[in-house]
């Protein structure tokens, strides 16, 4: 009975954690999701009320009207403050800073004082170098800001900026609803789904081919992902609500706007003859509200006004007309204000919503699944002693302690990420916050430098780690690392000092890489023991997962509680990496079977066993797989980092579709990764062959891209470069450990150099990617014809090499 | 002992609140006030009262206006009080029943608008007793002079009584100050805009693209002054439009109005048939003897912009952009006074002062023109009148 109970609780106890789990990320993505689109959705409206304020005062200016001596100001803000109910306040500031018009509640006035904040000032200066406009929660604040740059119509100079903000209780308001059903929905299906696993573990075990219990993880898992699903498809609904909403509500401001506009005009005594400029007037508006497809004027019969009186097009079949009277002049004519509302266009958002909450879903069932990886393979049972041999069960237990050091590889290596990436979307934005500048730079230099300095570190640890790796155990060496790196975390959480917060990044950059090192070890100890182990695909899903996870986490928290925390939150998850490391990754097998394995990676000489007589970088065929392999293979993946987010916003792509190539790109390394590193093992291939076909491949994706031009190919081409990848990375970990060179100075230190070389690929493939988008299309066909033949010339020099010192057979 | 020094005063308090008001509703060129707001505070120590004379070139709105303007400023600069029930009303021209009121009343200890220091009239009459009043330093401290006639004649070294001259096209082309910024003078200021009337051309040019502006003036170096003569040639320049160019005498005397209308409507006549825009240059013409002057333009479909403001708008111009209202100038002048007050040298004092400018527009000569201005300039408008003026 107490077996039974037992057997009972080690089943269901862990499924319950992971459903728990599950609907926490799930809903907390959901929610955090929700709040941000619904931001988005203020702003768009107040942008859009915002940017014809902004239009009348450039008007008003070009007719001499100065925004620090503006007749009229307070009127026209306090116009925009009768359209915007939502806005706690309006104002007008100079370039300098200076507050020149304050309109709004008192709340309003304290908060934005008589100058803007170094930060506000900082920011404006350099967005509206380039952009109209920017927004962003100010989490110190609670409150949301629009700016727009207000500008001189005779030279584009800007002049002022227009400032609305919004408490964070419009939002609240807005997502109280939301909320309150998301949580019920999720509390219901978490008790179904608990009661349901309950019944499961209750359930006889399965005996051969007849019915009872199925795999508890599995069904887990099963359950946990359709509840991730049914909230996906209710967060659906009320993602596309709100987007519907915020359609209704840009397009009923608009109709007020028009309509005071014009009964202004009408007001002090014009009529509809009078006037002209109408057409000019929508063509404006038209440029602003992007669903808009036509504006016109519909006048009663009998009425004659001379002129154009609408701009855009006509309605279409399925287009939504909106109709509103407007005010009557002396001559008694009262025209209908006529809006074509684009329905392609409304379908085309909505499909981006689908889009959104598809993302949203997949990276949730990546997180569940992470943990279901993890829990599931740390659970897995022994061999019963009572019915097999020693040999077996001494053989067993050492495969399934590999098996949890590999799971707790795998999860550590997501932790790793995760924190890592939790920080990724604001770090260079981060530097402007700093009112003390740096060393007089320009904000765009300065933002660069704690990334470039992470990266820096970052490098410089790995082959300091690569060095020292032969005296430091691998635990040692990874939770050095991450304690490193929680240490610069909590620094770049808590400093005001911009050089201190770099130096803090240089910290995390240091500590992740170390730690990654760290686990590189473990890897090998793991491949001495099995040397056809995945470990290496597991490492790599792990990343991905992490970097996937961490940066949606992450932006959606700093949205939410400010990125100064986040970065504590970013500790918090390294300290918890820490932990795992610690109690949860257990070695990979008894000293034993260490010792009987010790030989089977590639006849390897121990790490720093002797001094090496040469230098590591000598060895020419090191050289060639750096120079010809490693380098061109990352500068090709720099495809996906740096050239599709140019690419896809050149074409008006939003972010979102960025974010979706990303998610694509990392599905195949998380998934495809491990099932073809797994057939690439289980044939026997010598490693030479996937390296070249994942090059190739590489190569035919970029090729694609080249011929077609398009959204489409660039992410066929992605989805290649990720096809590419997924058994590439691990093919050429593979390829490193049989070159000579990990024979005369170990693996650790080559390896050190593999992943500095990596690096150097990612700085020189924006390059190459920059010349390339100069030469059109013909650029990614040069590059990826460069790749082909890097990787054929890399093949021959093997080949040579292969016929000069015959005991490289198994390395080509 | 307190240790907390000495308390400000119940009226010192008022004062502060006044400045920060007034800080609050200065623009623009005005800001200089905002960093300095103690200068502008009377020093409690200082137990100097100024009486101040007033002269301006004749009967003007725009000079009642500003004067009242000031008064208000230092009111709210605490420098006097009670200026709340003054008796002006917008529009009123009569700044000598203005004056008597203030100089009938005791508005406190520092300054007294001396009973018989109102001169109106200058644009006739001669300046020489004024300076005779001026140059014996006896009962003067501070000179305010509207309009560019009287400025000439009395921003002179004859005397040293600070002399504040306001109301002028331009200060600088009309010799009373010696550059834009500073005047150069211990003992002269004057209120300067020299970007006005470039402001009002280059708009008037944006909106209608003439080649061929017309302009009426009187041909001396006061008459040269008041119309910004220099401005507007500048302009052509840069532009690309011809100055036509017709000269009418300025009347010499009441007598003499007549004439001057005659004369007046001769060269309007002579330009409506030449040029394809009217630039409308101030001038000696009243109010209602405008709309009829003005009517040839309207009937020949050319477009009129006024120099002045909305005023002429309002009687059949078909627009203008001039300043709003005077209270900014108004605070302007006083803070200008509270400095001198305390102490400062008008020499050394800013002299530039942006008006903030309203637009102006009358649809009822557009119609007549068969003109249709566009939706977004009628938007702009802070203005808008619909008939064609009261005609006599």
């Amino acid at each position: 009975m107490q077996r039974k109970t037992g057997r009972f609780l080690a089943t269901f106890l862990p499924s319950v954690l992971l459903i728990v789990a599950a609907l926490v990320f799930s809903a907390g993505i959901n929610l955090g999701t929700f709040r941000r689109d619904c931001g988005d959705a203020l702003f768009s409206t107040f942008s859009v009320a915002g940017r014809k304020v902004v239009t009348s005062i450039e008007y008003a200016v070009k007719y001499g009207k100065t925004i620090d001596n503006f007749f009229g100001m307070e009127r026209a803000l306090n116009q925009l403050r009768t359209y915007l109910p939502q806005a706690d306040g309006v104002a007008v500031a100079l370039p300098n800073g200076q507050i020149a018009y304050a309109i709004g509640t008192y709340g309003f006035k304290d908060r934005a004082g008589d100058r803007l904040s170094g930060y506000e000032q900082r920011r404006t200066t350099e967005e509206f170098k380039r952009n109209a406009s920017f927004n962003y929660h100010d989490t110190d604040n609670r409150s949301y800001e629009l700016y727009l740059a207000i500008r001189d119509p005779s030279d584009g100079r800007w002049i002022g900026t227009l400032m609305i903000a919004a408490s964070d209780s419009v939002i609240d308001e807005y997502v109280r609803a939301f909320e309150r059903h998301t949580l019920i929905l999720v509390g219901t299906l978490g008790a179904a789904a608990i009661l349901l696993l309950g019944g499961l573990a209750l359930l006889p075990e399965r005996g051969r081919g007849g019915l009872g219990r199925p795999r508890s993880g599995r069904a887990a898992l099963a359950v946990a992902a359709l509840v991730q699903i049914a909230v996906g498809v209710t967060g659906y609904g009320a993602f596309s609500d709100a987007y519907l909403r915020t359609v209704e509500n840009t397009t009923g401001i608009v109709e007020n706007i028009v309509a005071t506009d014009i009964g202004s005009v009408i007001g002090r005594g014009a009529t509809y003859h009078t006037f002209s400029g109408i057409d000019d007037y929508f063509r404006e508006i038209i440029g602003i509200v992007p669903h808009f497809k036509g504006m016109s004027l519909a006048v009663p019969e009998g009425a004659d006004l001379s002129g154009s009186l609408g701009s855009g097009q006509p309605a279409a079949k399925g287009d939504l007309v909106t109709g509103r009277a407007l005010a009557t002049d002396a001559d008694f004519v009262t025209p209908t204000l006529r809006i074509v509302i684009d329905s392609d266009f409304i379908q085309r958002n909505m499909l981006e919503v689908v889009a959104n909450n598809v993302t949203i879903l997949i990276i949730s069932l990546m997180f569940i699944y992470e943990l279901h990886a993890f829990v599931s393979r740390r659970m897995r049972p022994t061999v019963e002693t009572v019915t097999e041999t020693e040999a077996v069960v001494a053989g067993a237990d050492a495969a399934a302690a590999t098996g949890r050091s590999l799971a707790g590889l795998r999860f550590l290596t997501f932790v790793l990420y995760f924190g890592m990436f939790l920080s990724a979307s604001f770090v260079p934005v981060i530097m402007q916050t700093f009112d003390s500048g740096l060393f007089g730079l320009a904000p765009p230099q300065a933002a660069a430098i704690p990334v470039s300095v992470e990266m820096l570190c970052g490098a410089l640890a790995i082959l300091l780690a690569g060095r020292i790796s032969a005296r430091l155990p691998w635990r040692t060496m990874t939770a050095a690392g991450l304690a490193v790196a929680v240490l610069g975390a909590v620094v770049s959480g808590m400093t005001g000092d911009p050089l201190l917060f770099i130096v803090a990044r240089g910290l995390v950059g240091a500590g992740t890489m170390t730690a990654l090192m760290g686990l590189y070890r473990l890897i090998d100890r793991i491949r001495r023991i099995d040397p056809a182990t995945g470990a290496y695909s597991d490492l790599f899903s792990g990343m991905y997962v992490g970097v996937n996870c961490g940066a949606v986490v992450g932006s959606l928290l700093a949205d939410a509680i400010g990125p100064h925390a986040v970065f504590l939150i970013a500790a918090v998850v390294l300290t918890l990496g820490i932990g795992q490391l610690l109690l949860l990754t257990p070695e990979p097998a008894g000293a034993a079977a260490i010792a009987a394995a010790a030989p089977a990676v590639a006849d390897a000489k121990p790490d720093g066993d002797t001094a090496p007589a040469r230098r590591v970088w000598s060895d020419g065929s090191f050289l060639a797989f750096l120079l010809l392999v490693s380098v061109p293979t990352s500068a090709c993946s720099m495809f996906l980092i740096y050239y599709f987010p140019l690419f896809a916003s050149g074409l008006g792509q939003p972010a979102s579709t960025v974010g979706q190539a990303f998610l694509l790109y990392g599905l195949c390394i998380v998934y495809l990764g491990p099932l073809l590193s797994r057939l690439m093992r289980s044939s026997n291939l010598s490693p030479g062959l996937p390296v070249l076909a994942s090059g190739l491949i590489m190569a035919a994706g970029l090729t694609t891209f080249a011929l077609t031009g398009s959204l489409v190919g660039a992410f066929l081409a992605i989805l290649l470069l990720g096809l590419s990848d997924s058994f590439g990375l691990t093919a050429q970990q593979r390829y490193l450990e049989r070159l000579p060179v990990v024979g005369t100075h170990g693996l650790a230190v080559p390896q050190s150099y593999h992943l500095n070389a990596r690096k150097i690929g990612q700085v020189i493939g924006p390059m190459l990617f920059s010349a390339a988008a100069v030469a059109g299309g013909a650029g990614a066909t040069l590059i990826g014809l460069g790749l082909a033949a890097a990787l054929l010339l890399h093949l021959g020099l093997s080949v040579l090499a292969l016929r000069r010192r015959p005991f490289m057979a198994k390395t080509a | 002992m307190s240790r907390c020094g000495r308390m400000p005063n119940r009226r010192q308090a008022i004062a502060g609140a006044g400045t920060a008001l007034m800080s609050a509703l200065l623009p623009g060129g005005a800001h200089a006030g905002r960093a300095t707001d103690n200068a502008l505070l009377p020093k409690l120590t200082d137990g100097r009262h100024w009486r101040i004379g007033y002269a301006e070139t004749m009967p003007y709105g725009n000079y009642a206006g500003t004067l009242a303007s000031i008064v208000k400023g230092l009111d709210a600069l605490s420098w006097l009080n009670g200026a709340a029930r003054m008796p002006y009303d917008a529009g009123q021209s009569d700044s000598e029943a203005l004056w008597r009121w203030l100089s009938a009343r005791d508005l406190g200890p520092r300054i007294r608008f001396v009973a018989d220091g109102w001169y109106g009239g200058l644009d006739q009459a001669s300046a020489e007793p004024i300076l005779q009043r001026l140059e014996s330093g006896g009962d003067i401290d501070l000179m305010i002079v509207m309009g560019t006639i009287a400025g000439r004649k009395l921003a002179l070294d004859r005397h040293a009584v600070p002399t504040l001259v306001f109301s002028t096209t331009n200060a600088v082309a009309a010799g009373i100050v010696a550059a834009v910024e500073h005047s150069g003078r211990n003992h002269v200021w004057a209120h300067v805009d020299p970007e006005r009337y470039h402001r009002q051309i280059r708009i008037f040019h944006e909106t209608f693209g003439f080649r061929r502006l017309g302009i009426a003036y009187e041909n001396s170096p006061a008459g040269r002054a008041i119309a910004s003569i220099a401005d507007i040639e500048a302009m052509a320049g840069q532009l690309g439009y011809e100055l036509v160019a017709r000269h009418v005498q300025a009347p010499v005397g009441p007598d003499d109005q007549e004439r001057y209308y005659a004369d007046l409507a001769a060269a309007w006549g002579d330009l409506s048939r030449q040029v394809d825009a009217m630039y409308i240059t101030f001038g000696r013409w009243s109010l209602e003897r405008f709309p009829p002057l003005v009517r040839i333009f309207q009937e020949r479909g050319i477009p009129t912009f006024s120099q002045l403001g909305p005023e002429e708008v309002a009687q059949g111009a078909l627009m203008s952009v001039a300043r709003s209202d005077f209270d900014g100038i108004g605070q302007f002048g006083a803070s200008v006074i509270a400095r001198l007050a305390n102490g400062e040298r008008l020499a050394d004092m800013r002299q530039i002062y942006f008006d903030t400018p309203t637009i102006a527009w009358n649809l009822a000569v557009a119609n007549r023109m068969g003109y249709r201005p566009a939706m977004s300039a009628l938007l702009a408008a802070d203005n808008i009148y619909t008939s064609l003026g009261t005609m006599p």
